[in-house]
Order: structure tokens, then sequence, then C-alpha cells
């Protein structure tokens, strides 16, 4: 079943305040995603990749096209009103940007359980859950109390995993997922990720490790093939 | 999902005189948004909310709100007296000065209670409770509600104008640079303190600040403002971080990343 679809998507950024520069990304995106699927988007340096991501989360707006998800309806994120696509964002749409991004002073165990609390799924059982996958992630009990602001480059990346793969989404996008992980906790993130296709969650992900995606991915999408010819 | 929305503004324009205040301004705000006003000094930003607040009558333009009782209403062509007992009621407005919106002459708990009396709330030990309620939800000591006002720091009375506003549950809140005249430290903590507050009681606000890190953290969605009139309006962490227009981009890059 189709879950995502671009239509005609474009992306460019124009940097008024540098002399009006046009910086065109990616051009004339038409695919589909189905239900499942775990796709890895790949390409060199500077591509596109992490825009490609963003314009899927609404963090980024496409300069032109559709970007369609379907849930019971059909949304289109690019014109979608505020409130939709923060809805969307709560119960649908997860996503772990490639650095992690938290209020200061907020206890790790707090940024994780409130990813539950927004999907009201949060209730007695969901500490113990919290616990185990923060132990699962090799994240220590002493750090649970603690903001993850000051923790090491891997652990932000494991809590910011933590955050996004405690919830209950149907769509997770993730940005360099294993980048700053030793190898036991990169096999440990796989598995979760395999566990998560097992229960149909779709997933895209950027990954430069090739064996990595040979081992998760159904399909690449090299966005080589959306590069404007007159770049 | 249908979310209800309560506030719709359309082509609202305000003038001092030849000068221009805010222009052209639309938008519609939903039941538990919160959105932020951002641009540079004289952008228009406090005549714009003061014209949604109906502390000042706009030249021009269409306010409808829709409360939970009543229906949708022509805000701007209310009764005067049927505006003032909305505003006291049922809009909540933090000023940038704490002194402007308590009542100097009595206690932190008066201060409350009197606000709760005007939703019709007359029982002591429930005034008084409600009071240190709110008191330690904006972090407050609430063995100090029988002192008065001048009796607390700046940030404290700030808590306290935010406890008296929140705790009568209004519709609509609205804050004006809430934090602007307080210490950079202390700032913060009031900031966390509306943060975590606003995250557990769905309220629905309208917030001016200059401050980009404060509306990262804080608001749904955004407009932005230059020279009286609203230039990029979007889901906050888009308009941030993919600005569109070149004020936008101007303001995003000349400060820190946040
Ligand atoms: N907010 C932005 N404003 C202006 N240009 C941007 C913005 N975000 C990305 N770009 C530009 O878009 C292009 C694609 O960047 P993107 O980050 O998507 O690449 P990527 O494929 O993820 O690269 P990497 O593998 O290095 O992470 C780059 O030229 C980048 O400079
Ligand atoms: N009472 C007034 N009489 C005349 N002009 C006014 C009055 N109040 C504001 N203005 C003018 O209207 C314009 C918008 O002012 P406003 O106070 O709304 O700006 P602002 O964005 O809130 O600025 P700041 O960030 O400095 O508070 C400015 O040019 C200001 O000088
Ligand atoms: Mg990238
Ligand atoms: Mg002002």
């Amino acid at each position: 079943m189709k879950i995502i679809e671009l239509k005609n998507v474009n992306k460019k950024f124009i940097l008024h305040n540098q002399k009006g520069t046009v910086l065109n990304v990616l051009k004339n995106i038409n695919l589909e995603i189905k239900t499942g699927e775990c796709i890895a988007l790949v390409g060199k340096s500077g591509i596109g990749k992490s825009t490609f991501l963003k314009m899927l989360y609404g963090n980024y707006l496409p300069s032109s096209g559709e970007i369609n998800f379907y849930n019971n309806n059909k949304i289109n994120i690019a014109n979608s009103l505020e409130h939709q696509i923060i809805n969307l964002r709560k119960y649908f749409i997860g996503y772990v940007s490639q650095f992690l991004r938290v209020l200061p002073r907020v206890p790790t165990i707090e940024i994780v359980s409130d990813t539950l609390k927004q999907q009201s799924l949060f209730d007695e059982h969901s500490l113990i859950k919290i616990k185990k996958l923060l132990s699962e992630l090799n994240i220590q009990e002493s750090m649970w109390n603690l903001s993850p602001l000051t923790f090491s480059g891997g652990e932000q990346q494991r809590v910011n995993l933590a955050k996004t793969l405690i919830g209950n989404y149907s769509i997770l996008l993730l940005d360099e997922p294993t980048a700053s992980l030793d190898d036991i906790n990169k096999s440990i993130v796989i598995d979760m990720i395999k566990s998560k296709l097992k229960k149909d969650v779709t997933i895209i992900v950027i990954v430069h490790d090739k064996k990595i995606r040979n081992e998760i991915c159904t399909r690449e999408i090299n966005l080589e093939k959306y590069i404007p010819n007159d770049n | 999902m249908n979310i209800k929305k309560i506030m719709h503004v359309e082509n609202l324009t305000h003038f001092y005189g030849n000068q221009i205040g805010c222009k052209g301004i639309n938008f519609d705000l939903y039941k538990g948004e919160i959105l932020g006003i951002v641009g540079e000094s004289g952008s228009g930003k406090s005549t714009l909310l003061k014209c949604l607040s109906g502390e000042i009558s706009p030249s021009a333009g269409k306010i409808n709100i829709s409360l939970d009782q009543g229906g949708v209403k022509d805000f701007l062509s209310l009764p005067e007296q049927e505006k003032r007992q909305l505003m006291r009621s049922m809009w909540g407005i933090v000023h940038q000065n704490p002194r402007d919106g308590l009542n100097l002459r009595i206690s932190a708990g008066g201060n409350i209670a009197e606000r709760l009396l005007n939703v019709s709330e007359k029982n002591y030990s429930f005034l008084r409770n409600t009071g240190k309620y709110w008191m330690e939800k904006t972090e407050m000591d609430s063995d100090r509600i029988d002192e008065f006002p001048l009796s607390f720091s700046g940030g404290m009375q700030q808590r306290l104008q935010i406890s008296k506003i929140l705790s009568s549950n209004p519709q609509i809140v609205f804050m004006d640079e809430p934090t602007g005249g307080l210490d950079v430290s202390v700032q913060a903590k009031i900031l966390d303190t509306i943060k975590s507050i606003v995250r557990d009681i769905n309220v629905t606000m309208i917030i001016v600040t200059h401050d980009l890190a404060v509306v990262r953290f804080l608001t749904d969605k955004l407009l932005v403002m230059k020279d009286g009139i609203v230039v990029e309006t979007g889901l906050t962490d888009r308009v941030l971080d993919d600005p569109q227009h070149s004020y936008t981009q101007l303001l995003t890059s000349s400060i820190l990343q946040v």
C-alpha cells in the first residue's frame, strides 16, 4: 500500500543576502514508497539527502510539488496548516536528526517519556519500557536523570534514537542514525531498526555503510538522478 | 482530527496618525496553538498584539473569535462592555512589566484570587488552594502567598503575574516580551517554567519576543514582521531552518544557531 508519494518535487535555496545566489538542489522527484519498505537514500555529500528527509518532515519547504502522506486520508505536508503538520509529527512520522536538539535542563528520561506522553501512550508500564530501551542502548542508569546536552556525541545520538524509537510511528526518517556509534552500539541499533520493520514501520534512512544498507534496506534511491542539470 | 479555529484575523491594520503600526495582517489561530511574533524593534509586534487583545482599536480589519461558549463573534464590533468583560475573564494578558499586571496593594494570593473572582469563583479555601497550587507550578514558594508583590524580586513578580493569568484558565493568553526586563539567567528559568506549563495545560497563546531561542522551543508557528507587515509565516522550525524571505534569512543568520 502506498504510504508516501512525491510528485514533481523541486528544491532550491535562494540566498537573498548572498547576492541572491540560487542553489538548485533537487529536481523533478516523482516516486512512491510503500508501507513497510526500508529505503536508503544514497548519493555523495551535499547532494541533498538530509534536505530530502527534512522536506518529508515539513522542516524544509519544497520549492514546488507535492509530498503526500496516506494515512486514513491524504495529506500534502507541503501545503498543510501548521497544526496538521504538528499532528502528523506527533502520531505518524518520527524523525531522528543528525544531532540531538533538546531543551536545556530536561533530564534524559523525561525527553524519552515525552514522546509517549505526546502520543497519549504513557501509562504505568512506560517507565519500565523506557528504562529497558535506554539500557539496551547502553545509556547508563546514572545518566537518566541528567540532561543529555553534556553527553558524548555517541551518547547523544543514542538518546536521540531512544526519543523516537520509543514512540509508535508509522514512518521513521533516520539521518545517519549510526554515524557516531561504535560497532557494538551500531549492531544494537540495527537490530532495533529491524524489529521496527517487522512491525511494518516504513523507514527512510541515510546510511553510508553499504554493509548496513544491504542488511536492512529493501531499496536504494540514488539522488543523483534528481540533480538539476544546470548544476 | 478537527481542531477548532478560535481566532481569524483579516487585513488588520493600525496607524498612529500617519505612522504605520501594523498593516494588512492575516492569520488564523487554532485551539492549543502557540503563535510567536518576531521581528526587529519598531516592526509592529506590540501594536499587533494590542489590537488582538483589545487594548487598542485598530484602524481597519477584522477579528473573528470563536470561544468555548457563544459561537463566532466579530470582536471589533462587540459593545465596549462585552469586550471588557471578555478581556477580563477569557483573555489573559501578561505584561512585560509585572507591575502593570499586578495589584501592588494586595497580597500574592489576593492577586490570583482577584482574577479568579472575575470568572465567578468565590469559595475562600478554593481560592487559597488554587493560589498556592499556581505559585508552586510557577516555581514560587507558596508559603509566601500572603506577601505583597513589591516584596518579591522582578523575576518572582513575573512568575506571580503568570500564575495570576494562567490560574483562571484563559482561552487565549497574550504575552509581550514576558521576560524582557529581567536578567538573562532569570529569563531562562521563567521560560522553562512557561514551557513546562503550556505543555501540560494545552493553552492557546500569542507571544511577542525577539529571542529566537525562545521561539524555537516555545512556539508552534511564527509571524515574522518587518516595517508593520508580516513578511513570512509558517511552522516555527520551518521558518527558522528554511527561511524564504530575505529579512527572515537575515534574522536567522545574525544570531547564534539555536
Ligand atoms: N537551510 C539551508 N539553506 C541553504 N542551503 C542549504 C540548506 N540546507 C541545505 N542546503 C544546501 O543544500 C545542499 C544539500 O545539502 P544536504 O545537507 O541535504 O546534503 P547531504 O546529501 O545530506 O550531505 P551530507 O552527506 O554531507 O550530509 C547543500 O549544498 C547544502 O549547502
Ligand atoms: N503610541 C504610539 N504613538 C505613535 N507611534 C507609535 C506608538 N506606539 C508605537 N508607535 C510606532 O509604531 C511602530 C510599531 O511600534 P511597536 O511598538 O508595535 O513595535 P515593536 O515591534 O513592538 O517594537 P519593540 O521590539 O521595540 O517593542 C513604531 O514605528 C513605533 O514608533
Ligand atoms: Mg546530510
Ligand atoms: Mg514591543
